[in-house]
């Protein structure tokens, strides 16, 4: 009995603290549909991170999580993983070659090797991501103070961040765009300082994954 | 003690205290080589890989924090002979460009050098990234070492910092560029005017760029 409350009070505490250290996120999502969509039992889908070699482009970690939450939960869709499908089809997915449009796929599918390649992994679907997690604004001060008799901080620092992507799904199969998703997430991070730094993070990159690959799943199944 | 020793023993404290101060970070650039999806040139190509090409190694020293020193050389051959040898049907290692005299049992010879190595930190730049470029100079002789082209390519990385540390930042845009110019090796062999003359003369491609099989 002892032990159930124990479990219990945890419980409570650790509710409180996820709530407590949770900034505000919102999210806004588009869908603009082109092409009707199905999967069938044996077909992949890529997804692949769109690099320009400028700056902004979409981390590594954002279509890492895309992929995680494919393939996980109801319906689960089947993956190549994006490095090695970006080796087997080496050179032609690298940053400077990849296709920019379908009509750039559609020459690059005449090329001896690639269609088959292509065929070999299923790929019905490649969603291209891009966009970015930036810091648009920030502000106040926090100062932390430590001495013989104690220490602490005092003050109150905030910070915005948005994360702007966009999946626009080719479909390899019929050589179209199928559609695109595009998502908007901002969100006010704090840190207040009350003796002890007390931060409360927005993870905006994290909720624009959530509610993408909830939309794109539901996209890619035509639900 | 004499003068002698009393010297020796200095000297060594002296590059002891040297070395502490100047730390040096290398970097021996390392990754994955994919095999390119390209078509195969139905030719025995030659390749030398000199010892300047072997050994290169690029030193760089900032005006504060520490020396980089990076070593591309194995992996740059590593790329280069995986995408060789399936862009040629027989690839053979050369140790110099042939002569009238000295004539190579192959149908063209292929001569890669680096040009330039560089890299950027978020320091130098104010983004969010590292990056390199590598600029290598391909150079094509015939069997008997007159020159039939001669171009640069150019291979780019990027990594963001995220992360990683400086030092595997800096390796993997390393091996992107390393990457970057073995795709753009592979992509634009037959798009150089002289080559692809060359090609078409040997009846290995045909004007449209399509191999003649043979």
């Amino acid at each position: 009995m002892r032990t159930s409350y124990f479990y219990c009070y945890r419980l409570i505490l650790l509710s409180l603290a996820t709530a407590l250290l949770t900034g505000c996120v919102s999210t806004n999502i588009e869908q603009a549909r082109q092409t009707s969509t199905q999967i069938g039992e044996h077909d992949t889908i890529v997804i692949l991170g769109r690099t320009d070699h400028t700056d902004k482009e979409a981390e590594k970690s954002f279509t890492r999580c895309i992929e995680r939450s494919l393939v996980g939960g109801q319906h689960p869709l089947q993956l190549v993983p994006a490095d090695q499908f970006i080796d087997e089809m080496f050179p032609w997915f690298e940053p400077r070659l990849a296709p920019t449009s379908t009509v750039s796929l559609s020459k690059l599918l005449a090329k001896p090797g690639v269609s088959e390649q292509i065929a070999k992994n299923n790929v019905h679907y490649i969603v291209w991501i891009d966009g970015n997690t930036e810091t648009t604004d920030q502000g106040g001060g926090l100062s932390c103070a430590i001495g013989p008799g104690g220490g602490g901080c005092l003050g109150l620092t905030w910070w915005e961040r948005e994360s702007s992507y966009e999946a626009s799904i080719w479909d390899v199969e019929n050589v179209n765009v199928a559609g695109s998703i595009s998502t908007d997430t901002t969100g006010k991070s704090y840190i207040a300082g009350v003796i002890l730094p007390i931060p409360l993070i927005a993870r905006t990159s994290a909720a624009a994954c959530r509610s993408l690959a909830q939309q794109l799943k539901s996209f890619i199944i035509d639900e | 003690m004499n003068v002698k020793q009393a010297s020796t023993y200095l000297s060594i404290m002296f590059f002891t205290l040297l070395g502490a101060c100047s730390k040096s970070v290398p970097i021996s650039v390392s990754g994955t080589t994919p095999e390119p999806l390209i078509n195969t040139i139905p030719i025995t190509m030659g390749v030398i890989y000199d010892d300047e090409f072997k050994s290169y190694v690029f030193k760089q020293t900032p005006e504060e924090g520490s020396k980089w020193r990076i070593e591309p050389a194995d992996l740059n051959i590593e790329f280069l002979d995986r995408v060789f040898n399936t862009m040629f049907r027989h690839v053979s290692t050369l140790d110099e460009v042939p002569t009238k005299t000295n004539r190579a049992n192959v149908q063209a010879v292929l001569h890669p050098s680096i040009e330039e190595f560089g890299f950027l930190t978020p320091k130098d730049t104010g983004l969010n990234s590292y990056s390199a470029s590598i600029k290598y100079r391909i150079d094509m002789f015939t069997p008997t070492g007159e020159l039939i082209a001669s171009w640069p390519i150019i291979g780019y990385g990027k990594s963001i910092k995220k992360g990683l540390s400086a030092k595997k930042a800096l390796n993997e845009a390393s091996r992107l560029a390393i990457r970057d110019g073995a795709a753009t090796i592979a992509i634009d062999f037959q798009k150089q005017t002289l080559i692809r003359n060359w090609l078409i003369d040997g009846g290995f491609i045909n004007t449209r760029n399509e191999l003649v099989s043979q």
